[in-house]
């Protein structure tokens, strides 16, 4: 018979999952521990679900954890008896990681095995052997500098990652140092995990550390993060972001809370072309190419100055061209930023092989628990089809039948209710229709970002949600990404198909950052009754709840006690 | 006798060159194939003595070896002795061995006087009535009798030695090996050693075999007649401690299954056999309740033998039918009465069962195809005896099955019963195909306690079954048992549901089980869509359900309400359950609606004006469905109608042609 021990909280499963009870009196500790070597894959209310798989095994490998701690931890809060292959497995895995080491010689870059059959097998396989020079002896290989990335990506392909101790070349000394006071003359200062993840990710300078990837959740302060590593890394960075609004942040931020001035601080994207000390440059420049066969104009960034670091923001929508070119940047500090490791394409392997290991990964729950991230209610309302939209509606086709779900006129005295509802919270309104949002935005008199506002007036609008003069803003989908809203405390969707796992993340993460009072966030998302539109909303209430978040479901006539008074949300 | 009917004594000499050389050098000299060369390597340091004895020889290049001609039927009797001894154990071995070694006219002469010929030969020969009928004292028309035809008379000394021979063997726990025989045989005169063991293989008392580690010959009984012979005394089933149990009416819950899945009316089945195909049968397979493993393996029975089974018994009860043409659209649909049955209570729905199977009257099907309509059968009161069997079982305790089973084969057996009162032949018409040893009496009498157990009991809940210690597999009789064997008038049936805490319904839909609970299964079961088996891990642990709109549209044209769903949920969650799971079972059956799909006759007229008058030629058979279009609504009345029209000037046009 085999053991059950009720009050611990693990369930290791045979296909490497593992169920683990929220409420068991040992989850935290379990928890902790288990986030070392394994992936959340998802989390809803009462039970996770982790993964196992080789990619978080070396993870945990490269950050000094042992597979006799792995299995004393399994085997500790385990609720019954792991399945001897689940530990087998491990070993197995773990045993494959830094057998075959990269490191720095007088003569040169050298990919060491640790043993013969290693080497013969490393050197026979089709992908590696174009990238092995010359053979200096039994188990070991002179490789060229410019195919370091592309060795340890074909190695990982194969299942022998290598361990990359080759050391960084040191870049052009910059001197950054944190604030004590913010630009704006607020205190500033890392929080405790803030501190923790740059020394763990600089590693005291040395070659353990430099490379790898710090997950945090949205709203969490990965930038400070990223300016932290900045400032222990004491070298010229290149910053990558996903869209010029979110580099404009980055600057925003440095100049906030850095020693830097303006003048050290350059802009690369669509409209400016400089260069300097720091750079920030977004994704979309990066992989542009004046034809579809032409080459990435603009990937020559990469070598324009001798960089020390090079920081890649939202790391999980890292372009395959940036890829390619960051597998040549290996003798560079390299800092990937994330919310989830994982990605749409599946090249979570690359990520480890070229940016690096998993160094820090903090669950949400812990900084919602410690009042870091604002807690998130979900909340989906369904508004009845009116009438006379009934039939048009029912002999619609597919494409034209969201449309119409979409742009349910009975949504508008809805927005209206939420946001009298909220009347002191400074509130998103995010649609997918343009016509739908004007019309929302003409009735509430607030104002409105679409794709055609240009950059200036989007900033400026910005600039007034952030300091409160706005308090109500419309946006399309141009918010989705990196646009740092810090007071956005309610979030209205009127209108959209559930998108990407990310987009709906970052949607939610537009809320999430902490707000003074209850620190509490709300997400609406309005969805007509009975039709297709419903089913979309399924998609994104598993989602969410996967993620953790409560998710409710009002009917419109429920909502009738909402509302709470009127005011001009537009303050302008 | 093809191999073994030989002089003993002249194997025996020459045995001892055998015990001599090394295994390794006997295996080889087993496996040499026959007239074939093979490298002399395999002999090691034993080749120069096997060349120089004559077990070998060498060929002419000096470096290969074969058997050497006066050698070669000792190879082969130990050839014959190598194939079989790993393989003298079960019945169907034995019958190998009578294959490989014995006439179709010496085994006919070896069953003589059994009136199940040499069919149950095997049985017979490894019965104890098998032993005693040679070691009795007219042992020597016994041998007669078995040596029929054969021309062989063995003399009353070698008879006699035989039988000292074979009683000293009942003594061993296990065979002797060859070499040792004469010294243990110091009643036996010499030279009447080797004509008894040539007369005690020859009728099937003695074995020889080669041992399986060392390949020394070795001789001896019939290994389960030996286990037999040194077995305890049975002992009353022990009373034990019950660690993980199980208590279910599976079968109900398979037979629901079934007809939830059937519910649409679009479940279809092979015209030849009327099984399921097999996807469709996969797919419900994945959704029966998951037995614990080690009562699956107790019972050895698959998901698709349960669903066969569950599709039998509802046929027999008509619950369902079968409807469409073999090989085209023949599918299974629920009768009327299906759905009653499905609404009424789990008492209701297995008490229904019990009335169609009847097992305070009818035999289980145990494997003996005898018919329990035959008057002697009925005579026998077997369904009675079994009755008892269980009834005397203590309440509320659990026994370890091994022993009750045991107990009940020997000390309780009606059929031996019957033999001793009233002789061997009392049974031999009644149960004429097999041979009726005291073995096979309590082989039967043991099936038809299982069956019993197997197939009325367990699955409708009438046991419940635990693992005890040592694997051991233990049952009590329940309350719905009592009433299954006629021993109550009714029953409560409330099996344990699982321990609090243990499942969760979490807001992402899915169903975790943090320790197994079948019952809780076969609820959810009804409603909830069961995660492919490759998403899970642990047996009965783990995401096992996910609750969908296409599993509550399901359950929902079953006739489940979404009140039954919430409450079941409710009662086997630890959790409260998520508002957000509850809006949506409440919105999915909301959803759900009846229609009538009917066949109709549609009159397209030219004008409203014609319409009119269409319809008031069909009196108030037909109506208008918009101006110019009158929906006829029985077809039949199409005939009576046309005529009706034409007599009004109104003409039908043909097909195709505008009107």
């Amino acid at each position: 018979m085999t053991q059950y021990v009720p009050e611990n909280p693990l369930i290791v499963q045979g296909d490497h999952t593992v169920l683990v009870e929220v409420d068991s009196p040992r989850y935290e500790a379990a928890r902790d521990e288990l986030a070392r070597f394994a992936e959340l894959v998802k989390s809803p209310e009462h039970i996770h679900t982790y993964r196992i798989t080789p990619l978080s095994i070396w993870n945990a490998c490269a950050a000094r954890t042992s597979t006799e701690e792995i299995a004393a931890t399994l085997c500790r809060y385990s609720k019954y008896d792991v399945p001897a292959h689940v530990l087998q497995e491990v070993r197995d895995y773990a045993s494959r990681y830094g057998r075959l080491c990269l490191e720095r010689r007088p003569e040169g870059l050298v990919l060491r095995a640790a043993d013969e059959p290693l080497a013969e097998e490393v050197c026979r396989n089709k992908h590696v052997a174009p990238l092995l020079g010359r053979r200096q002896s039994t188990l070991e290989f002179l490789i060229e500098p410019a195919a370091r990335g592309r060795l340890k990506q074909a190695l990982v392909k194969i299942g022998f990652p290598a361990e990359d101790l080759a050391g960084y070349c040191d870049g052009d000394p910059l001197p950054i140092q944190l604030r004590a006071t913010t630009g704006g003359g607020a205190p500033f200062g890392l929080r405790g995990y803030q501190q923790e993840a740059a020394a763990i990710f600089h590693a005291g300078g040395s070659e353990r550390g430099g490379s790898g990837v710090i997950v945090l959740p949205c709203g969490a302060g990965k930038t400070v993060v990223g300016m932290a590593c900045m400032a222990a890394v004491q070298s010229s960075t290149l910053v990558l972001t996903t869209n010029v609004t979110a580099s404009r942040q980055w600057i925003g931020e440095l100049l906030d809370k850095t020693t830097l001035h303006e003048d050290q601080i350059a802009e690369y994207n669509g409209s400016s072309k400089e260069v300097g000390p720091v750079t920030v440059a977004t994704y979309q420049i990066m992989t542009y190419r004046p034809k579809k066969d032409a080459d990435f104009v603009h990937l020559g960034l990469f070598d324009e100055r001798n960089w020390g670091l090079i920081i890649y923001d939202e790391v999980h929508l890292l372009p395959a061209p940036v890829f390619q070119v960051t597998a040549s940047l290996q003798a560079r500090r390299r800092l990937g930023l994330t919310a989830t490791l994982v990605r749409e394409d599946g090249r979570e392997d690359d990520v480890f092989a070229l940016i690096g290991p998993k160094k820090v990964d903090v669950p949400w729950k812990v900084l919602e628990g410690q009042g870091w991230i604002a807690t998130a209610v979900c909340t989906e309302v369904r508004v009845p089809m009116p009438d006379a939209l009934r039939m048009p509606y029912a002999v619609a086709d597919a494409r034209q039948k969201f449309r119409i779900a979409s742009e349910n006129p009975d949504k508008q005295e809805l927005v209206r209710r939420i946001v009298r509802r909220h009347a002191d919270e400074p509130t998103l309104i995010i649609g997918m229709y343009v016509e739908q949002l004007q019309q929302i935005a003409r009735e509430l008199q607030v104002p409105l970002i679409t794709g055609s506002t240009s950059q200036r007036k989007r900033d400026e609008l910005f600039e007034k949600f952030k300091a409160g003069e706005v308090r109500v803003l419309a946006v399309s989908k141009v918010a989705n990404f990196a646009v740092d809203l810090p007071d956005a405390a309610v979030a209205i969707q009127v209108s959209g198909t559930f998108g990407s796992r990310q987009e709906e993340a970052q949607r939610l993460g537009r809320i999430l950052r902490p707000k003074p009072g209850r620190n509490q966030a709300h997400f609406y998302t309005l969805v007509s009754r009975d039709t297709v539109e419903q089913d979309f909303a399924l998609r994104r209430q598993l989602f969410l709840c996967e993620q953790g978040y409560t998710y409710e479901i009002a009917d419109a006539d429920e909502t009738s006690g909402w509302t709470s008074g009127m005011r001009n949300w537009a303050r302008t | 006798m093809k191999v073994f009917d030989f002089d003993w004594q002249p194997f025996f000499q020459r045995l001892r060159t055998w015990s001599e050389i090394t295994t390794p050098s006997r295996l080889a000299y087993v496996t040499l194939p026959s007239g074939s060369p093979t490298p002399m390597e395999s002999f090691g340091k034993d080749l120069d003595r096997l060349l120089r004895e004559k077990w070998l020889a060498m060929y002419a290049d000096g470096r290969r070896v074969r058997i050497h001609d006066e050698a070669r039927w000792m190879a082969s009797t130990l050839r014959a002795m190598h194939r079989h001894s790993s393989q003298l154990d079960t019945e169907s071995d034995l019958r190998v061995y009578l294959h490989s070694h014995f006439t179709h006219s010496e085994q006919n002469a070896l069953a003589s006087g059994d009136f199940s010929g040499r069919g149950s030969l095997p049985a017979r020969a490894a019965s104890e009535e098998w032993l005693n009928g040679f070691l009795s004292e007219d042992a020597v028309q016994w041998v007669g009798r078995r040596l029929q035809n054969s021309g062989e008379r063995p003399s009353p000394e070698t008879i006699s030695a035989a039988q000292s021979l074979v009683r000293e063997a009942t003594s061993w726990p296990q065979p002797a090996p060859l070499h040792e025989l004469p010294a243990r045989l110091a009643s036996v005169p010499p030279e009447q050693v080797w004509p008894a063991i040539r007369l005690a293989v020859r009728v099937l008392l003695l074995f020889p075999r080669l041992r399986d580690d060392d390949l020394v010959v070795e001789i001896g009984l019939w290994p389960a007649l030996v286990e037999r012979l040194h077995r305890p005394k049975p002992s009353p089933p022990s009373v034990v401690e019950p660690g993980e149990r199980f208590q279910l009416a599976y079968l109900v819950e398979d037979m629901t299954m079934l007809l939830i899945a059937a519910a649409d009316g679009t479940l279809r089945v092979r015209g030849h056999d009327y099984r399921l195909f097999s996807k469709a049968e996969e797919r419900i397979c994945e959704q029966l309740v998951t037995l614990p493993a080690w009562l699956e393996a107790w019972i050895s029975k698959r998901h698709d033998q349960r669903l066969i089974e569950a599709q039998a018994l509802l046929r027999d009860m008509r619950l369902i039918d079968y409807a469409g043409r073999a090989g085209r659209d023949l599918r299974i649909t629920p009768t009327a009465a299906a759905h009653p049955w499905l609404a009424d209570t789990d008492e209701g729905r297995i008490r229904r069962v019990v009335r169609q199977l009847s097992p305070a009257e009818r035999h289980p099907k145990c494997g003996y195809h005898f018919d329990p309509g035959d008057p002697r059968v009925a005579k026998l009161a077997l369904p009675r005896r079994a009755v008892r069997a269980f009834e005397d079982t203590v309440v509320g305790q659990f026994l370890v099955w091994d022993e009750f089973l045991r107990w009940h084969t020997e000390m309780s057996n009606p059929l031996l019963e019957k033999v001793r009162q009233e002789g061997a032949e009392s049974l031999r018409y009644v149960f004429w195909w097999f041979s009726q040893t005291t073995e096979e009496l309590e082989r039967l009498w043991g099936l038809i306690l299982r069956g019993y157990l197997l197939e009325y009991l367990l699955p409708l809940a009438g046991v419940e079954v635990a693992v005890a210690q040592g694997d051991r597999i233990s049952f009590r009789l329940t309350e719905v048992g009592r009433y299954i064997l006629g021993l109550a008038d009714d029953f409560s049936y409330r099996p344990e549901k699982s321990a609090g805490g243990e499942i969760v319904v979490q807001p992402n839909f899915e169903i975790v089980f943090l320790s197994p609970s079948p019952l809780a299964e076969a609820m959810l079961a009804r409603f909830a869509e069961r995660l492919p088996s490759t998403a899970r891990g642990r047996r009965g642990i783990g995401a096992l359900f996910k609750i969908t709109r296409t599993a509550i549209y399901s359950a929902a044209a079953s006739g489940a309400t979404a009140a039954q769903a919430l409450t079941t949920l409710r009662d086997i969650s630890a959790k409260p359950l998520p508002a957000n799971v509850q809006r949506e079972i409440e919105g999915w059956f909301g959803q759900c609606r009846s229609v009538e799909i009917k066949h109709a006759v549609l009159i397209r007229c030219l004008d409203a004006d014609t319409a009119a008058r269409v319809v008031s030629a069909s009196g108030r058979k037909a109506q208008l469905l918009t101006d110019t279009i009158v929906e006829l609504q029985n077809p039949k009345d199409q005939p009576a109608l046309v005529k009706k029209l034409r007599a009004a000037g109104i003409f039908i046009n043909p097909p195709g042609k505008p009107i």
